[in-house]
């Protein structure tokens, strides 16, 4: 998950803290990292992840935000 | 411009309540101060003849000049109101964003891959449609054929962004020639 670049992102319940999730009255934001190598082009991931939590937002207006890519060890060498 | 606004608006803010205080300490005749001390006699007859002269449509060209100016500066401060905001991140499709960042990122890393090219600055741009404005400026040695490395390297760029996804509007490629002692990259 994303933890957002100047701005934090994460949602606070009680004493817990839930990073890369930032739930609003009537707006879900989901900030994710992606990791290479990508199985699928960015847009297709984005929109996968907003597919499936979108039914469970209570009606809330879902957004994906692709905060970073991040290259794994293999790939640096 | 909304950062200005703010600015402007705790001025004005600030200036209307030392007035109300000034207004109500003077009106109430408050700490022996009263409305008819205040050396505005002067103001208030400059200001008539202002009035005056405006009605009988009597002014100096600078004061008509400087009239108008104020008008269309406001003109221009109210249209730059109305424009929305640039937004921040680029957007993909229905509710889907990437950060400004990662394009960046990705294009500088593809541009420098490409031979020829010593050094890469990008910037990103996002926009109310899908898509991002991007401002790719690459530095390459002197006495190169410029159109060949740009052609080259429009295309590669826009290869690379189609086969991961992030969508690019429009795409303007600037080649710089620079000394190579002074780039990220002497040798590709």
């Amino acid at each position: 998950m994303g933890r957002g670049r100047y701005v934090e992102a994460a949602t606070y319940e009680g004493s817990e803290k839930v990073s890369g999730v930032v739930v609003g009255p009537e707006d879900l934001e989901i900030h994710i990292v992606a990791s290479y190598p990508l199985p699928r082009p960015i847009p297709e991931i984005a929109e996968s992840i907003r597919e499936r939590v979108a039914p469970r937002a209570g009606g809330r207006r879902t957004r994906v935000v692709v905060e970073d890519l991040e290259v794994g060890e293999d790939e640096r060498l | 411009m909304s950062v200005f606004n703010r600015i402007v608006m705790t001025l004005v803010f600030a200036g209307l309540f030392v007035l109300g205080v000034y207004t109500i300490v003077y009106s109430f005749d408050l700490f022996g101060r009263s409305l008819s001390s205040l050396p505005i006699s002067d103001f208030s007859s400059g200001l008539q003849d202002f009035v005056t002269r405006v009605e009988d449509g009597n002014l100096a060209a600078v004061t008509i000049i400087t009239l108008v100016l104020m008008a269309i500066l406001g003109l221009i401060w109210f249209i730059a109101e109305l424009r929305p905001s640039t937004p921040r991140r680029v957007r993909m499709g229905n509710g889907t964003y990437v950060t400004r960042s990662v394009v960046e990122e990705e294009i500088s890393t593809v541009a420098e891959q490409v031979p020829d090219v010593l050094g890469s600055s990008v910037d990103v741009k996002a926009r109310r449609s899908p898509g991002a404005q991007v401002n790719l400026e690459a530095r390459v040695r002197r006495g190169e054929d410029l159109e060949t490395i740009r052609s080259g390297l429009r295309t590669t760029v826009q290869e690379h962004l189609s086969e991961k996804g992030l969508p690019v509007s429009k795409l303007n490629v600037k080649l710089v020639e620079a000394d190579p002692r002074q780039t990220k990259t002497r040798v590709q």
